[in-house]
């Protein structure tokens, strides 16, 4: 009895658990580099960081820096960067890309999936202003130290980071989470109901309320009834408010994706 | 009755005739209401204030020459049960608390059965009702059905008395229907309140209330019904074999307990007459039991008593239909484990359901 506990269990956790791990992938640079700011053994380094991250919180993270956005917003570049890079981990493309535009001294972080919800608008406004004064100095490498430093805190700090639930602002995580606590009961009524239809096969001596099976049959006469209308009553509440729409706190890009993130000037 | 004499069935206020609309109007809470349903109203009123309770006196039938004389008695010194068998019958221990120490005497002062139903069933049939009653049974501890051991076994004779009636009934209910709508701005609710009014007769037959105290109600409501069509009229042959219960819970005692169950088997079937309510709650029942006759009878019910880690469990099975009921020890360790077992199965499968999803 208790090994089949155990395997219950297992199977619990593993299920709850698995699906989220990461998907790594070896084939891509984590930093493109086009604006020649780093050292090729400080991309190193970097690359090797981000593939730590990657290992521990499942999800992609790339630094780009590049010399324009070519007439774009620095946002839609960075959004369609993460679409034709096919960024992103797992069926929701779990990722965070940062990106720097050294023609506008601009930077911006796109999030995707589940990193939507890790690095909200505080969280990515905290970031950037770790970030500014290395990137206004010109010391990019510690800006981009700190910005996985900062990038590893966060995700350590959200403890459903691996079970993929997610905390703020993604419509999406919050029905997630209403359908898991909602299966979660249904799964635990279910299973009341069952033993307790167990149990209650266990004592079958029961007394008798009626004495349905006693009645004479077709004795039953109805000889006069009345339905009467006595009066009504009607009362209005008002509908609850819809919530504001997002605030901008997540947008789509020009591949129909939807992105989170932020940016800044330094 | 002049029709201003009319109370309001909502609030109480009295009803004033409008001219205009040929209605009573109740002018406190301006409810409107028809004169003929004001009128029938009045009458259902009247009808729920009539109830009366009527059985006959039980018929006695004498014992036949020599009945009694081929009867005997067995009364234990112990818990005081008393059980009767034939001549031939040899009691070596109370079927109710197993006690050796048992008189014998002559049976007297208790009435001849109008009817017994004979055992159809034989002991085998029990002890096998009882293996197989253990099937299917998830919790039941896996010690249970190789150690336990039936302990006794007794085809057991039990005094009922068979209640026959006709009821008449009057019962009162309110009851609502909802609609619910909405438009861009409010969610309404809108709650029509009815009186429903239901009139009618309904009988019974063969009411069974059993007479011995010794046995568990619950045990004996448990395994009915009988098939009455075996009955036949009564004779100390039938007790070969078997012992009869001595019923020390007489006709008078049993009839609140039928009344009890006649009156809720009453208001269930008039409930049933109601429909497309949402709501339906009973006011007022007048429930009048008229032409009521009592008989008392003998019906076959094997008891069986099983021990297991000392304590005794017991179980009863009709012994003409097989009907088998009793009370079974809880392993709540399997409880548990199916209970924690069923959730996180489900759950798994929900949440990677879910997964699947978003």
């Amino acid at each position: 009895m208790k090994k089949t506990l155990f395997f219950f269990i297992l199977v619990f956790l593993a299920g709850s658990t698995s699906f989220y791990q990461a998907m790594g992938s070896d084939a891509y640079e984590y930093v493109a580099d086009k604006a020649d700011l780093l050292l090729d053994y400080e991309i190193s380094e970097l690359n090797e960081q981000i593939s730590a991250i990657i290992q521990a919180h499942g999800f992609d993270v790339a630094i780009v820096a590049i010399e324009t956005t070519d007439g774009k917003s620095i946002t839609a570049y960075t959004d369609d960067y993460f679409d034709q890079y096919g960024l992103g981990l797992g069926p929701d493309r779990d990722g965070l890309i940062f990106l720097i535009s050294m023609a506008q001294r601009q930077w911006h972080i796109t999030t995707h999936g589940k990193c939507t919800a890790i690095f909200g608008g505080s969280a990515i406004d905290a970031i950037g202003s770790s970030l500014t004064p290395y990137l206004s100095s010109g010391d990019y490498y510690s800006a981009f130290e700190t910005l996985l430093e900062r990038i590893d805190s966060y995700a350590f700090s959200q403890p459903s980071s691996f079970s993929g639930g997610y905390i703020e602002y993604d419509e999406s995580s919050e029905e997630r989470y209403v359908g898991i606590l909602a299966v979660i009961l249904i799964s635990l009524g279910i299973a009341l109901f069952t033993v307790f239809s167990m149990k209650r096969q266990m004592n079958t001596a029961r007394r008798q309320r009626a004495a349905g099976n006693f009645v004479r049959e077709g004795s039953f006469n109805l000889t006069r009834q009345s339905d009467m209308f006595v009066h009504t009553h009607t009362t209005r509440t008002r509908k609850a408010e819809a919530p504001p729409s997002g605030g901008g706190a997540t947008h789509t890009s020009s591949g129909g994706s939807r992105f989170g993130g932020g940016g800044g000037k330094f | 009755m002049s029709v201003l004499e009319y109370k309001c069935p909502h609030c109480g206020g009295a009803l004033v005739f409008d001219s205009g609309t040929q209605k009573m109007l109740c002018p406190f809470c301006d409810s409107s209401f028809d004169v003929e349903a004001l009128r029938q109203h009045d009458e259902n009123l009247k009808s729920l204030e009539q109830e009366n309770i009527n059985w006959d006196d039980l018929e006695e039938s004498d014992w036949k020459r020599g009945e009694l004389e081929d009867m005997i008695l067995f009364s234990c010194s112990s818990c005081g049960g008393e059980i009767m068998g034939d001549k031939s019958t040899v009691a070596k221990s109370c079927p109710y608390c197993g006690n050796t120490a048992i008189m014998t005497k002559q049976v007297s002062g208790v009435l001849r059965p109008d009817c017994i139903i004979p055992f159809k069933l034989d002991k085998n049939a029990a002890k096998k009702a009882l293996t197989g009653f253990y099937n299917g049974k998830p919790l039941l501890p896996g010690a249970f059905r190789s150690q336990n051991s039936i302990d006794s076994i007794t085809g057991i004779y039990v005094p009922f008395w068979l209640f026959d009636c006709d009821a008449h009934a009057a019962i009162q209910y309110k009851a609502t229907r909802v609609h619910m709508w909405s438009d861009s701005k409010y969610n309404y609710v809108k709650t029509d309140h009815y009186e429903l009014f239901r009139e009618g007769d309904i009988s019974f037959e063969r009411v069974p209330v059993d007479g011995s105290a010794k046995m568990d109600d619950s045990y004996m409501d448990a395994i009915e019904p009988f098939d009455y069509s075996a009955a036949v009229d009564f004779q100390t042959a039938f007790l070969s074999g078997f012992v009869a219960d001595k019923y020390d819970v007489d006709c008078e005692q049993s009839k609140p307990r039928a009344n009890d169950r006649i009156k809720a088997s009453t208001e269930d079937a008039f409930s049933e007459t109601v429909a497309g309510y949402s709501t339906c709650i009973p006011q007022k029942a007048s429930i009048s039991i008229e032409d009521g006759k009592i008989r008392y009878a003998l019906l076959p019910v094997w008891m069986l008593n099983t021990k297991y880690n000392g304590k005794t469990y017991t179980f009863a099975m009709n012994g003409q239909t097989g009907r088998f009921i009793g009370a079974l020890p809880i392993h709540w360790g399997k409880f548990w484990l199916y209970l924690t077992g069923i959730s996180a199965l489900l759950s798994t499968l929900g949440i990677l359901v879910i997964n699947l999803m978003f």
